[in-house]
């Protein structure tokens, strides 16, 4: 049956776009949960969607036109984090509302119906097309390289910004790239579940690397390996039973995750209780 | 008397609100400072501006050889800022102290892992290398933060209050491996501590904007002196027998 699926050229789409995302989400999801940046990556999400509404406006691609919205909305926390006084997650309240209102009223300007918006508010993975793929590619490699020549420093500084300062390493500049490769990330996600709930794939995935690894790296790995899974599965259980793509993916992952978190809870507990009657009985 | 970095006539505001006001300090080799004051005194402004961290309005710091990049000033974080939950082991933590003496690109190889093991020995803390940095008392997180400053192997560290959160017991074995370590190199301690620091410390400074030393004309430390004014630090309210500082 699933060799039957994967005839369909919009089922491999959707697979690689799948593990395409899943990679992006491990690697930048992992700092995003261990750094508590998610209403951060919410923030620059929702102000995303500012750019959508441009596109529609002007009747380009959507996704081209999220990408500087959401890449200017990044620079532009990181700035107000480093040279303001603003309360961090008031300026970001009101940078999410400015994008979203901006957004609705290019839709509304646009004359005629909108097509297609349902899918950039909730996404549809089965309607990703190819050059959507290249451009995740692109990202994934990008990503990559930036992990992999610059892995210490971002550590550092996710654990210990003060610190890091007074190690010589460019705080703003290193929280500015990141920020950035956030804002790139969720565009990226954007097809397969929406703008509304993109920070599912940013938080789940790594949640769960978390209950079974405390090194950051094979966290990493780890939600890579579970976002494959998760959107995988999610995705032809979707198809099965013809429901919303991007819906099933997160209750399955949160599912799955809240399964996961019971277990460990119990197998920690039974473990302490096994220490505890060891020393009775000596 | 060699100096390692010299602090002359610094002024230092933020904005409309002067924080330091003519400061003048040299800190000493194979000495250990403490700086004393109220909150808001000025101590962590002055770290900063020893760490580079901030630009003096007027005056000048200078470093003095061997003091010369970051690697050469290790800091030591107040430990309570730290975060207890993020997924790291204590070795790892104190490598991360190597940040900045090579290309970021480069990963840590056998003999920076051999360097930072040797650093854990240091604050006998060697027994812990896998554990992770949650699963620590804030007193032995403290040690793991010293040995992060040492791995650099700096001439200088500067400590912010290192014993505010631990018990009394930890806080004399602080002040004592401190005592080691200043047969080595230079310390500057932030500090709230007033009992026993002054048979461990070289020197007191009192910071409330400016800078009052506490060394009398024979070169010794005026330990009642430092003590009202430790005290002062504390109880804003005690007037007598402050300095002329405080």
């Amino acid at each position: 049956m699933l060799l039957e699926l994967w005839q369909f050229e919009f089922m491999r789409h959707a697979i690689y776009a799948a593990i395409l995302a899943s990679i992006a989400c491990g690697i930048v999801g992992t700092f995003v949960v261990v750094k508590r940046l998610v209403f951060l990556s919410g923030g620059i999400a929702h102000t995303a969607f500012g750019g959508i509404g441009l596109g529609y406006y002007l009747g380009w691609n959507p996704v081209l036109t999220m990408i500087p919205f959401s890449m200017a909305a990044a620079i532009l926390i990181s700035i107000i984090r480093r040279f303001t006084k603003l309360s961090e997650d008031s300026a970001i309240g009101m940078l999410w509302a400015f994008g979203m209102a901006l957004g609705i009223l290019f839709i509304g300007l646009t004359p005629g119906y909108t097509p297609d918006l349902f899918t950039y508010l909730f996404g549809n993975i089965l309607t990703v097309p190819v050059e959507d793929l290249l451009m995740m590619i692109g990202l994934d490699v990008l990503l990559l390289l930036l992990v992999l020549f610059a892995y210490q420093p971002f550590k550092l500084i996710t654990f210990d910004e003060e610190y890091a300062k007074t190690r010589g390493v460019p705080v703003f500049l290193f929280n500015m790239v990141f920020f950035v490769m956030v804002a790139l990330t969720i565009v990226m996600l954007v097809r397969i579940v929406g703008i509304i709930l993109v920070i599912s794939l940013l938080t789940i995935p790594a949640s769960i690397g978390k209950l079974f690894s405390s090194r950051l790296s094979r966290i990493m790995i780890l939600s890579v390996i579970w976002g494959i899974v998760l959107t995988g599965s999610g995705l032809i259980v979707s198809y099965l039973l013809d429901l919303p793509s991007g819906a099933v993916i997160i209750l399955l992952s949160l599912f799955v995750y809240a399964i996961l978190q019971i277990l460990k809870k119990i197998i920690s507990q039974m473990s302490q209780q096994k220490k505890v009657l060891t020393i009775t009985e000596g | 008397m060699t100096a390692l970095v010299q602090i002359n006539n610094v002024n230092f505001s933020y904005g409309n609100v002067t924080v330091l006001e003519d400061v003048t300090l040299n800190i000493e080799k194979n000495k250990l400072l403490a700086i004393v004051g109220p909150n808001g005194g000025g101590k962590s402004t002055l770290l900063k501006l020893i760490l580079r961290l901030l630009n003096p309005d007027s005056g000048s710091i200078s470093y003095i050889d061997p003091v010369q990049t970051v690697a050469d000033i290790g800091y030591v974080p107040q430990v309570s800022h730290s975060d207890r939950s993020f997924p790291i082991s204590v070795i790892d933590a104190v490598l991360l102290g190597l940040t900045g003496t090579r290309p970021y690109v480069n990963r840590f190889n056998k003999s920076d892992r051999e360097q930072a093991t040797e650093s854990l020995k240091k604050v006998s803390m060697q027994d812990y290398s896998q554990r992770q940095i949650g699963e620590l008392s804030e007193g032995q997180r403290q040690r793991v933060f010293v040995a992060r400053a040492l791995v650099s192997n700096p001439k200088l560290i500067l400590l912010d209050e290192p014993t505010a959160s631990v018990d009394q017991r930890i806080q004399h074995s602080l002040y004592k491996l401190m005592a080691e370590l200043k047969q080595s190199i230079s310390l500057v301690m932030v500090t709230h501590d007033v009992g026993e620091i002054t048979d461990y410390i070289d020197d007191i400074a009192c910071l409330n904007q400016k800078l009052h030393h506490h060394i009398n004309d024979t070169n010794k430390l005026d330990k009642d002196m430092s003590y009202y004014c430790a005290i002062g630090a504390r109880i804003d309210k005690e007037k007598k027998g402050k300095c002329a500082c405080c």
